[in-house]
């Protein structure tokens, strides 16, 4: 008896993310023949890379009861950075340094602006996004900026083991997540100050530092997936990333990061990520278009919320 | 606090006026600001919109979706055959349900209302592009052109337009007890719902208008442009947040007027434009936004601090005089 309780709220604490994840991959499996090929996995592999990468380091600024829209306007400056250092001929890995160093910059930016000065990290890091995607299209003077044909386009295209690069990127970063929740303090004291700042306040705990790091994080993990994007389209373009930012929130959403702090596992973020790619490219496959695909996506956002809410009231009815 | 909050506001427009009238002039000729004037009827038409739907603590990505939307539906019902009246109506009503659908998510299943308009703006935009199959409309009835590009004793029908909605939604927020609703929601839900006042319609009807509205900017906007084309909007939330916030309102609800809104779309368009004319190249425009957002929203937080320190250091020098 005691077991049987145990297991049903062991279930409803899973996010439903689980289940659509199933449930889409099961669904496609059967309605499509392509779906389950080598080829095709990659392909998802592929795109899912750049925003999981982003929505974990989202979940872990929702974890602090903070957001942060800037990550799509990063990505769009360190691909023209990163892309103009590459035309002048620099070293490659140095050039992949700095990029993901305007990244932590930033992040430093919006840390700062959030911890000091206290603005509402909604509006801080609205107003940082627009500063970011300008400064991206007056460095490169709104024109895309090309290189000499390097290794570094190949990057998106290496593949190791028969998966792709980027992916094992990402999966090592769904490594660093892991060990970040469960095995150091950084994690405990990210939680704690979704869960209860003022409590942690009292304790001594410099909040602001760690408030400062979890946006360098954010700003961090979107240099990366900068990198990966620039690799993939080979290319500096300034428009690039548009919209992550709300794909990044949408995908913790569903994995069950509450908004207001405290709740939720990153890790799931990047199954998320993986259900909404495959959510797409199976109804590509299927013969729907692209504009069916963002309808789909919408409906997948609601149901997977109105999931998580009702085991969350199940739960509290225990 | 109000009072000065708005002040402060109104000072920085007529500063950023005065700025760019000196270093040209031609910022003030009547045609330009005309023009200032009739661009910016889109955004407050909008900026009604989130207004409300910020002040009662919620959010609405969904309006530049929706204002597509509506304004595609508005070109298929037409090119169907039907009349122009019947083709206004259903494109309205579409814009309510998005609006219906949203609140209801919102009130009564609880989802977080980021991911219910970021989901409604998805699925709007998806079906303004099945509708059209990805392709665009152009080319109007003159009468229905009337509405964007016409004129009533001289003054454009988008600015007659914006501005009876903004005073007709003005009257409803200040004196009308649902408007006095949305304020108590916004400010303490707990104690609203304490109070025994109705707080998921509101919500409902809140979220509704703000599709209402989103379909009205629709319409004027296929009026003024000529065309319906389903990528049209997908900055429009964002730049409306930025104007409402610039004018004073609050994410997390309670705050904010339309007053202030006004005030913030004014701010946003002058600055464009001024930009414009200054000769600054249009790439540094959304540096020079999001700056004026950190700096408006710093002040505001920091101009209550200064203002309570202010107002102590008088009363704590007003005491000793006594004494």
């Amino acid at each position: 008896m005691v077991t049987k309780v145990r297991f049903k709220s062991f279930l409803l604490r899973i996010p439903s993310v689980v289940l659509l994840f199933i449930a889409i991959g099961v669904f496609f499996s059967i309605t499509s023949p392509y779906f389950l090929s080598l080829m095709n996995l990659k392909i998802i592999m592929l795109q899912c890379s750049a925003l999981a990468i982003i929505a974990m380091g989202m979940s872990f600024v929702m974890l602090t009861n903070g957001i942060d829209l800037s990550v799509g306007s990063v990505i769009a400056l360190v691909g023209v950075v990163t892309a103009i250092i590459l035309k002048s001929g620099l070293n490659i890995v140095f050039s992949i340094f700095l990029g993901i160093l305007v990244g932590c910059t930033v992040g430093l930016f919006n840390g700062f602006i959030i911890s000091k000065i206290k603005l509402p990290p909604f509006v801080a890091t609205l107003g940082s996004m627009g500063i970011v995607y300008s400064l991206a299209l007056i460095i490169c003077g709104s024109y895309t900026v090309h290189w000499e044909k390097s290794w570094f386009n190949s990057i998106a295209l290496w593949h190791l083991l028969g998966i792709p690069v980027t992916f094992w990127i990402t999966i090592f970063i769904f490594g660093v997540v892991l060990w970040i929740v469960h095995r150091s303090s950084f994690g405990i004291y990210i939680y704690g100050i979704g869960s209860n700042e003022e409590a942690l306040r009292l304790c001594g705990v410099r909040i602001n530092l760690y408030k400062i790091r979890v946006y360098i994080m954010s700003g961090f993990f979107a240099g990366i997936s900068g990198i990966i994007l620039a690799s993939r389209i080979a290319s500096g373009n300034p428009n690039t990333g548009f919209g992550y930012e709300f794909n990044a929130i949408a995908a913790a959403a569903i994995a069950g990061i509450s908004f207001f702090g405290g709740k939720g596992h990153p890790g799931y973020s990047l199954l998320a990520a993986i259900t909404v790619t495959m959510l797409m490219n199976g109804l590509g496959l299927v013969g729907y278009s692209v504009y069916w695909q963002y309808c789909a996506v919408g409906l997948i956002l609601i149901i997977g919320m109105s999931l998580n809410k009702l085991s969350e009231k199940l739960l509290c009815k225990k | 606090m109000k009072k000065t909050d708005l002040l402060t506001r109104i000072g920085f427009l007529i500063l950023l006026c005065l700025i760019i009238f000196i270093i040209n002039p031609n910022f003030g000729k009547a045609v330009n600001l005309i023009n200032i004037l009739r661009q910016s009827s889109l955004l407050y038409i909008l900026g009604i919109g989130m207004t409300v739907v910020l002040l009662t603590g919620g959010i609405d990505l969904s309006n530049g979706a929706v204002l597509a939307l509506s304004s595609c539906v508005f070109a298929i019902v037409l090119e169907n055959g039907m009349p122009i009246i019947t083709a206004v109506i259903i494109s309205l009503v579409i814009g309510i349900a998005c609006g219906l659908a949203n609140g209801i998510m919102v009130a009564y299943i609880k989802i977080p209302a980021f991911i219910v308009t970021f989901a409604m703006m998805y699925i709007a935009r998806g079906f303004a592009y099945i509708l059209l199959h990805g392709k665009i409309i152009q080319g109007f009835d003159e009468k229905f052109r009337f509405i964007g590009t016409g004129s009533i004793v001289g003054v454009p029908i988008p600015i007659v337009l914006s501005i009876l909605l903004l005073f007709i939604f003005y009257l409803i927020l200040e004196y009308m007890p649902f408007g006095l609703n949305i304020y108590a929601i916004g400010s303490n839900i707990e104690s609203a719902r304490l109070a025994g006042l109705k707080i998921n319609k509101t919500i409902v009807i809140v979220y509704s208008l703000s599709g209402f509205l989103s379909a009205v900017a629709g319409l004027l906007y296929t009026a003024r442009l000529n065309i319906a084309q389903p990528a049209v909007g997908a900055n429009f939330p964002l730049l409306t947040i930025t104007a409402v916030v610039i004018g004073g309102a609050s994410l997390a609800g309670g705050e904010g007027s339309l007053l202030g809104t006004v005030i913030g779309v004014l701010i946003l368009k002058v600055v464009m434009n001024g930009m414009n004319l200054i000769g600054i190249s249009s790439l540094w425009q959304q540096l020079m936004i999001g700056c004026i957002l950190l700096i408006m929203v710093t002040v505001q937080i920091y101009g209550e601090k200064l203002f309570f320190k202010s107002t102590n250091i008088l009363k704590k020098s007003f005491r000793k005089g006594l004494n």
